[in-house]
């Protein structure tokens, strides 16, 4: 394969800036990934380190933008992490002086713009708390603005993997229930004749029919 | 080296150990590592070339404590702001490598330098001040990445404290309840339960 040179790269991203689906290679079955690299102004970096800072400390807080993204059932993970000018003197990511940007990462099912979409709209003003300071950052509503300024900085992956690729968050989260009422199931199964456990086994499968 | 330096090292390599597991970076179980890495002069060539090569088996299948796996190559020109270096016509790159796998960070380290996973060697060998003994020198490669690590600002988990090796074991064992549904109706009453407990019962070993 011919390898890929830092201006195709580029012309591979602005030239898909008008589709809304994930970029080419961003995929691992129903997995997808998106990666965003958004410059911040100099005085936001101070507040999302403090804001990050102070995460860290109290967790607690978490529940301000975790609550609301356990609403949103097709994300595995996501993270937002700061990183200093990579061009500027010093170990990568952590050179002084120069711009600082904000890399915003996630694992997700569904398409692309339904996923920013809903995003978006759950997360709603919460938003601003991570991106208000970054250059051109429109607000999450409307979502075409919003839409194109996450495309415009968003960069395809070389590689992607996934270990599950083939489950959805949901499915998971059912897979990890069901078996939660499997080993209950298989407890009991101990104490019950056969006859008895059929009986139980078809009560079973009624209940957790929605799991299945 | 007199023995106060050493000391002073020791302390300050474990605070960096310790920072770096701090829980920022750690949701339930789970550990975002982020490492960003300069590609060496003349190098980008090999390592897209390298990177390509992942297409048909992702060495991350030998490190089964891996959830999610990413390398992206990050040229100053799709940064807004960021320089235009060339070399030979060439712009410069830096290599981004994320990952959520089962924590602790030193844990898996460890994994990617003893699981034979020389795929990411090779990766790590196109970027600049990569130990010469690669993972031979265990400590030294380990040392790259934790020096080049980002820590995480936020860290999102939908599935908080579930393992790798949980969730597949979990998944494989929906699919055979579920073989076991379709089937249970050709089953005799008197023997539901031994099939039941002999079919889904059991788990996966991984």
């Amino acid at each position: 394969m011919q390898a890929m040179t830092a201006a195709d790269l580029e012309t591979s991203i602005r030239s898909d800036a008008q589709a809304w689906d994930a970029l080419p290679g961003n995929e691992s079955g129903k997995a997808r990934a998106l990666l965003t690299v958004s410059p911040i102004r100099p005085s936001w970096a101070l507040w999302l380190r403090f804001y990050f800072g102070i995460r860290a400390v109290f967790p607690a807080l978490g529940k301000l933008l975790g609550g609301p993204l356990q609403r949103l059932s097709f994300i595995y993970f996501g993270r937002w992490t700061l990183m200093a000018d990579p061009w500027a003197d010093g170990a990568a990511g952590r050179g002084r002086g120069g711009r600082t940007y904000l890399l915003f990462e996630s694992n997700f099912t569904g398409r692309w713009d339904q996923y920013i979409d809903a995003f978006a709209y759950v997360l709603g003003s919460r938003m601003k708390l991570i991106w208000g300071g970054a250059y051109n950052f429109p607000g999450p509503v409307p979502a075409e603005p919003f839409k194109r300024y996450i495309r415009d900085n968003e960069l395809p992956l070389a590689h992607y993997y996934c270990a599950y690729p083939h489950a959805t968050v949901t499915t998971i989260e059912y897979a990890l229930e069901l078996d939660r009422r499997l080993d209950l199931l298989i407890e009991e199964a101990a104490a019950r004749s056969p006859r008895d456990f059929a009986e139980r086994y078809r009560q079973f499968v009624g209940e957790v029919q929605q799991l299945l | 080296m007199n023995l106060r330096t050493a000391v002073r090292r020791a302390g300050k390599a474990r605070y960096v150990r310790r920072q770096k597991d701090r829980s920022s970076n750690m949701v339930g179980g789970a550990y975002a590592l982020t490492v960003l890495t300069r590609v060496r002069a003349g190098a980008e060539g090999m390592l897209a070339e390298h990177l390509a090569r992942f297409e048909g088996q992702s060495p991350f299948e030998k490190l089964p404590r891996t959830h999610f796996a990413r390398f992206v190559l990050v040229p100053a020109s799709v940064l807004p702001g960021g320089p235009r270096e060339r070399h030979n016509g060439l712009e410069r790159c830096h290599l981004l490598f994320s990952a959520t796998f089962d924590g602790p960070l030193e844990r898996y380290l460890d994994d990617i330098c003893v699981s034979g996973a020389t795929e990411l060697e090779a990766i790590w060998r196109c970027c600049e001040g990569f130990p010469q003994k690669g993972f031979e020198d265990m400590n030294a490669a380990k040392r790259y990445v934790r020096s080049h690590q980002l820590n995480t600002g936020l860290f999102y988990s939908g599935y908080p404290g579930q393992s790798v090796e949980h969730i597949r074991a979990s998944l494989d064992r929906r699919k055979r309840l579920l073989t076991f549904v379709l089937r249970a109706p050709t089953v005799e009453t008197g023997r539901l339960k031994d099939e039941f407990l002999r079919d889904v019962a059991k788990r996966a070993t991984p």
